[in-house]
């Protein structure tokens, strides 16, 4: 059995290729699928199926991720940026490790739409912190703009450090999906600048 | 009273069959000649209600949890209640309400499918069945022995097409660099999927998941098939990509792909020093900022705020390359689970730091890199 352990993480390579992966994880229903479609530039792998849960149904859902959401988006002719995106039903929790594996980081996507929604992610950060420690931020899908209110509330319940970035997306606009890739890049390059030198 | 006899003699379909048409109630325990693994049978008035190939393991908690139908906490007050005298730990799960049994019996009926289909390829070892052996499980299920063990001919007829592409059960599988058609797969084969990291044997797989290996390779054999997977050995793909680029490439006039691709200006200085706040960081490089990657470090991303005192940072010289190759693809998947997780950190009740957990193979130019390319999408 191979047993070639990579010294990175975060960064897979072989031979000239580099490949990283962002995580886009969330409460179910919170838009996750749809941002991923939004900025990938393959056919989006997805695993879908019908709701059956009677404490999930939603009018305007009638399918839910089951196991991941997969895109990817080529950086350059040596780099390839991997989205993937978590089922969001606690039930799935044992995929979140698999998939949070290496990533550079994580996008908290939440439903602005219902007050809930922030309540849920509560969880899923709780694990995701406790899986990777890595920079992550916040992102409010079906919405134009962030009240202050809103974000301070935000941030009590999820107690978010002042530099976890919390933001308005549209999970179906590129523009603004890509404002929210911008944003956790920018996070993690000042997280970068924020740590001593680490171990080679 | 029991009824003992040798697997030479009597065969598992012969045993059932006596089983069944005189609806005997008890446990028809297996011992294998060759490994001395212990297998089992249980029946209730002639239906099969229960089965383990392999009776040091318990199959049906391990295919719960590789359901993820089982939390944490629970599991353990289960093992607990185990420990305590409770008759298995499926049954302490039922107990406590934290599976549910329709989902439960879903499963069992396929993990006894799977045991008996298993045990049927025992030729060589023992049996013996203890009438009113009592079931530690007490599942609701009637399978009908006929139908395993013609499921179970079958999955043998079926058994060696599998190893055409799944050779044993020690093969390691990763995704296909660049399968030749849009990928398509079913639920099943996505959890599975899932699971494929180039480093994990189809056996650890089976391990994770709590299935048998029939279903598991099975699985993955029709994806190997289909090119979504293949078997993960040193240069496996990736060489077959780099030859074909390297034809390209010739009548291009250019680098062949194999070679190495001469360094970026930022990437052959070395690596700056990293200091912690507020110590302002040198330029990665002495050349006038990428125009592209100025602009955006001074834009201000709607609510994006770092801490206020942190340094602004420093755009340095890069040669990016913006346009996107359509042709370079990577053997090795992202699912990669060769890593370790990073280990446990703070509550979650506490404000969190976002600067903990990188490795240090993200450098400044790698998320340049990444901040370019996303903003030129």
């Amino acid at each position: 059995m191979a047993s070639n352990k990579s010294a990175s993480r975060t960064l897979r390579r072989r031979g000239r290729g580099h490949a990283v992966k962002i995580v886009i994880t969330g409460p179910f229903g919170a838009g996750k699928t749809t941002l991923i479609r939004t900025i990938s530039e393959i056919t989006v792998l997805s695993t879908e199926r019908e709701i059956s849960a009677e404490s999930e149904a939603r009018p305007d859902k009638a399918r839910t991720t089951v196991a991941m959401d997969f895109g990817r988006i080529g950086i350059d002719s040596e780099l390839v940026l991997y989205l993937f995106g978590t089922p969001g039903q606690d039930r799935f929790e044992f995929m979140w490790e698999v998939l949070g594996e290496g990533m550079l980081g994580y996008v908290v996507l939440i439903d602005a739409d219902r007050p809930e929604s922030v309540q849920e992610a509560v969880t899923i950060l709780a694990a995701f912190r406790k899986m990777a420690p890595v920079p992550f931020v916040v992102a409010m899908n079906r919405s134009s703009s962030v009240d202050p209110d809103a974000e301070a509330g935000l941030r009590e319940v999820l107690a978010l450090d002042p530099s976890v970035p919390v933001l308005a997306c549209d999970a179906t606009d590129k523009a603004s999906v890509k404002l929210v890739l911008l944003s956790l890049l920018h996070t993690v390059l000042e997280s970068l600048d924020r740590e001593p030198a680490l171990p080679v | 009273m029991r009824l003992d006899g040798s697997l030479e003699d009597f065969t598992l379909p012969d045993i059932l069959q006596l089983l069944t048409r005189t609806k005997k109630t008890g446990s028809l325990q297996l011992l294998a000649a060759e490994d001395e693994r212990r297998g089992l049978v249980r029946l209730a008035s002639g239906a099969v209600n229960g089965a383990s190939s392999d009776l040091r393991r318990h199959a049906l908690a391990r295919r719960l949890v590789g359901s993820g139908l089982v939390s944490d906490e629970a599991l353990t007050a289960a093992a607990g209640d185990v420990r305590a005298g409770a008759s298995s730990l499926v049954r302490a799960l039922l107990e406590r309400g934290d599976v549910d049994s329709a989902e439960v019996n879903r499963l069992a009926a396929d993990q006894v499918t799977d045991a008996v289909c298993e045990l049927l390829r025992w030729s060589t070892g023992t049996f013996s069945f203890l009438i009113g052996d009592p079931d530690p499980e007490g599942l609701d299920l009637e399978l009908s022995a006929e139908e395993l063990v013609a499921e179970g001919e079958r999955r043998m007829q079926v058994w060696p097409s599998l190893t055409t592409h799944i050779p044993s059960s020690d093969t390691v599988l990763r995704l296909a660099a660049s399968p030749a058609f849009d990928p398509s797969c079913s639920r099943e084969e996505w959890g599975l999927i899932a699971l494929v990291d180039g480093n994990r044997s189809v056996n650890e797989i089976v391990a994770l998941l709590g299935r048998s290996e029939f279903a598991v390779a099975g699985v993955l054999s029709a994806l190997v098939e289909r090119g979504l997977l293949t078997i993960s050995t040193p240069g496996a793909g990736l060489g077959d990509l780099q030859r074909r680029q390297d034809v390209i490439a010739s009548l291009e006039g250019s680098v062949p792909a194999s070679e190495p691709a001469p360094q970026p200006q930022a990437e052959s200085r070395p690596a700056p020093e990293l200091v912690p706040v507020p110590e302002p960081e040198p330029p990665l490089a002495e050349a006038e900022p990428f125009n592209e990657l100025a602009s955006l470090a001074a834009h201000q991303l709607p609510s994006f705020e770092g801490p206020p005192d942190a340094p602004a940072f420093e755009v340095p010289a890069f040669e990016v390359p913006l346009a996107r190759s359509e042709t370079v693809e990577f053997a090795e998947p992202m699912t990669d689970g060769s890593a370790a997780l990073a280990p446990a950190h703070a509550e979650s009740l506490t404000p969190q730091s976002t600067t903990l957990g990188l490795d240090s193979a993200v450098t400044k130019s790698l998320v340049l890199r990444l901040i370019a390319g996303v903003k030129g999408l």
